[in-house]
Parts: structure tokens; sequence; C-alpha cells
């Protein structure tokens, strides 16, 4: 393990209010519309799809007071097997301790998954990561569970007004000790996301499309419980 | 070692400008998210997208990868014919109470960097020698006014938070930093904000010295690469600008 790659950062996130909503993917072109109509241009990335791995104790139990996990940014997005260690893009070790401060390291996906696993090398993230590491000596080893794959656009209005648009979710299952996991759900909707620095988000309708909220801690509880539902079913086979 | 290793051996690292002449191409990030560019552009560095140019492992013997640095930049300056001048800025690591002066003068365009939508400026950075400590700015800014003549006033302070790597042209063997950066105005509403990439030379791989023909070529080189990226990026992630921190931050306080 080569200490040199290794490169820990604490961002401070900025205060924005955000706000979300699923859609029914037919109407994604009728929410392009509408956003390009409000003024909003649209933007995508070379590398759209973003991913991400969450970990948790054999019984379940993951760190409390923040999260860990690993993302990365790719255009070679999993369709039906979700293979941590596959090369390609990099894959970022990130932290959240409390609300709006994330830490963030880059590193090999060998090395991910042993900050994980393997409590005894968490002590290199002491001075790299302190918050994380906190949030790490909390629990013991921790494997890949879940995993979510989502494409996202970019709109943006100008400097404090912002847009996204995700599709393509799909979520993907761990069997205990793998690092491959396996389709396990896929959303039949889209998520549009508001982000202002201004504070206020006007509520927005659109025509002929049913946006539903997104209620808060929706994504994890969702993740949870697919989980749950899978791992049982993938026991009874 | 003859002349050709020397210059072969990663170990040298030359520069082609005058010392601290500071030669950069900046874009608005539209996105905001400095770290999800310079992770996806780490990537595309990394499989051939900006060929010739990829991530740089090293500069000179120095190891290098993904930075991150929090920094915030207190700005000072006079107004002239209801213009703001930037004189002075003091750079302060968070929660330390010292000032590291920095001051910038945009040099006469010698070698038509404006051609190539290059700013070419020197810059003055203090080093840990020169801090100043809280207990003793007062003292260092009314010595500051003396010399510049100029009564100073505080314009601003940008929070700024900013992720680099080093990029290389594997033809050339020069080397660039890839910034990416949000800043805030801590006096504003936190989600105001200021977002931009810039590209910074930083010197060749090898023993050269500051020339006009290779200064040139750097320019050149700047053009070759802001083309790479507007084409990566050409659904507007980012967009060419001369906006200066210090510009933005006198039109957001509506000074």
């Amino acid at each position: 393990m080569r200490l040199i790659e290794l490169s820990g950062d604490r961002e401070i996130m900025p205060a924005r209010v955000e706000t979300g909503s699923f859609f029914s993917t037919t109407d994604t072109e009728k929410v392009r519309q509408k956003l390009l109509e409000l003024g909003y241009l649209q933007m995508a990335y070379e590398k759209p799809f973003t991913q991400t791995v969450y970990f948790a104790e054999p019984s379940g139990r993951t760190p409390s007071g923040g999260y860990v996990r690993l993302r990365r940014y790719t255009n070679a997005p999993s369709a039906t097997v979700f293979d941590v260690t596959a090369g390609g893009s990099s894959w970022y070790f990130e932290g959240k301790i409390t609300q709006g401060v994330k830490e963030r390291l880059v590193v090999p996906a060998g090395v991910g998954l042993a900050l994980f696993s393997d409590p005894s090398v968490r002590g290199l993230l002491k001075d790299l990561l302190p918050g994380t590491y906190i949030l790490l000596d909390r629990v013991g080893s921790l494997y890949p569970v879940a995993a979510t794959q989502w494409r996202r656009e970019h709109y943006v209005l100008n400097e404090t007004e912002r847009a996204t648009i995700d599709s393509s979710l799909k979520y993907f299952g761990f069997l205990p000790g793998e690092q491959k996991g396996y389709l396990m759900g896929e959303d039949s909707g889209n998520r549009l996301e508001w982000k202002s620095g201004r504070g206020i988000i006007p509520p927005l309708e659109i025509e002929g499309v049913n946006l539903v909220p997104i209620p808060p801690k929706w994504h994890e509880a969702t993740i949870r419980k697919m989980y749950n539902e899978w791992i049982k079913a993938k026991n009874n086979e | 070692m003859s002349n050709q290793e020397k210059g072969l051996s990663t170990i040298y690292f030359s520069k082609e400008f005058p010392p601290n002449w500071e030669v950069e191409w900046k874009a608005d990030l539209a996105t905001q998210d400095p770290f999800g560019f310079i992770a996806r552009a780490r990537d595309s560095l990394g499989d051939g997208t900006f060929y010739p140019f990829t991530e740089a492992k090293s500069m000179g013997n120095m190891p290098t990868g993904l930075g991150f640095h929090h920094l915030f930049f207190h700005y000072y300056g006079h107004q002239e014919d209801s213009k703001w001048i930037r004189d002075l800025v003091l750079v302060q690591p968070p929660g330390i109470p010292v000032f590291i002066p920095q001051i910038k003068i945009t040099a006469p365009d010698e070698i038509g960097a404006a051609d190539h939508h290059v700013v070419s400026r020197v810059e003055h950075k203090g080093s840990l020698a020169q801090r100043v400590p809280r207990v003793r700015l007062k003292e260092y800014l009314a010595d500051f006014e003396e010399q510049a003549g100029n009564r100073l006033s505080f314009v601003g302070t940008i929070d700024r938070q900013r992720y680099s790597i080093f990029v290389t042209n594997t033809l050339s063997g020069r080397n660039y930093s890839l910034l990416a950066d949000i800043c805030h105005e801590p006096r504003l509403s936190l989600g105001v904000a200021l977002s931009q990439i810039e590209v910074e030379y930083k010197g060749i791989s090898g023993v050269s010295y500051p020339s006009r023909l290779a200064q040139k070529a750097v320019l050149e080189e700047f053009d070759i690469l802001a083309a790479k990226l507007l084409s990566v990026y050409e659904s507007g992630v980012i967009k060419p600008t001369s906006i200066t921190k210090f510009d933005w931050l006198v039109k957001q306080l509506d000074l």
C-alpha cells in the first residue's frame, strides 16, 4: 500500500436548499422541456454515471452519526453485475460526519475495501480523515452490502439556481463476503432535484407530470428495505 | 552526468518564465461541483481523452496526486475613478491567526498572452518567513499604505476550497496544474458562490530556461489544452472567463 497515493480533504459543502421529486420515466422529456423553458441550460459530464457502494457489519449495523461509502464517476455503467474491483474510474472513499462537511480520499479499490473490512488498517485515516476515522472506530469489519447507480444531467439557471435529473436508477445487492453485486431493483421513476443558494425554491408544477416529493431519508430507507427483501429471497433460494 | 542525461532526468524541473511569473487560463464551472469536475477529469486524463495530456504523477522529483486546499483570502484595495483596484491580498489558513501577504501585478503583455485568452502576470507571494501575526496586522497595513502611497480599504474575504491535480503534456514534457474551486464571501449567503477552473503553467521536466520561443510554445499548448477541455465539456459545464475573484467580490458586495 503506497501512502503517497492517498490525499485527504475536508470539504465544507455550500449551504443550499435542496428539494427532490420523483416522476415517471415517460415524463422525462416534459420535465426537460420545462427546465429549458424556464431558462435552464442543460449540460452533462463526459462520465455521467455515479456509482456508490454502501457498507455494513455482517449484523447490518452501520456507523452512526454519519456515513462512509465508496463513490466513483464513470461512463461505463454496470448492467446486472456490479464489480467493485473492476478497473476503470477511480474510487473515492467518502465520509460525511456532520451536515455539510465531507471528507474524501482517492483510493485504489483494494485499499478502499481494506479500510472498511480491516479495522487494523484504519489507523491510516487518523490524520487524513479525522472525522471519518472516528465514525469507523465505532464499528467492526464492514462489507459491501448495496450499491446504487444513476445517470445525472445538470441544469444551470444562474450562479445560485441549479437542477439535476437522475435517470436509469439501479440498485445492486452484495451477498455476504462478495465483492460483486447483483441487480436487485430498478426505479420506474426518475429523480428531479432543485438546488438553490438563495434559500428559496418556488413550487414547481409541470402540466401532465405527477411530481412526487421525496421524503427525507427516503434513499437510505429504500436501499435498506430493498436489500433486506433481496437477501431474504436469496437465502431462501 | 551529460546535459542530455540531466535533461531526461525527472529530478530536473525548469521554469520557462521569469521567477514569480504566473500564466493561467480560466473558465467558470457552471455545475459548481469542483470535486465532481476534478474526479472525472482525472479519469479522462487517464483514459486518453485529453491526449497528449495526462495526469502527472510527479513534478520534478516531488510525487503528486489529488490536492485539496482550504484558504481565506482577505482583499485590500483602493478606488480610482469609482473602480476598485486590488492592492494586497492576505492569505490565511482557516483558524490560524497568521496572514501571508500576496501581491499580483498585471505585467505588460509582451508575449501576446491575451491572443490566447491567457492571463500572464507577476505574482509576489509571501513566504512563511514573511507571515504577519494578527497582532501585527494593523502595523503591517500602515507600513504597506505608506510604501504604496494609497489609502487601503478592506474589500472583502474569499473563502476558497480548491481541488488540484497536475497535468503533463507527454509530447513536450511541460506541466500544468488543473484546479477547480468554489469560493464564498462569508458575509453573503453561503449558497452564493463562484466556481472556476484554472489551468496554470508550472514548468518543464528537464533542463530549460526562459526564452520567448519557449513562452510562445507554452501559449500554444494552452490553446490545445483549452480546446480539448471545451470540446469534452461542450455542453457548457465550463465557459472561458476573464472574471477575477476580486472582480466577483466587488460585484457581489455591490461596492
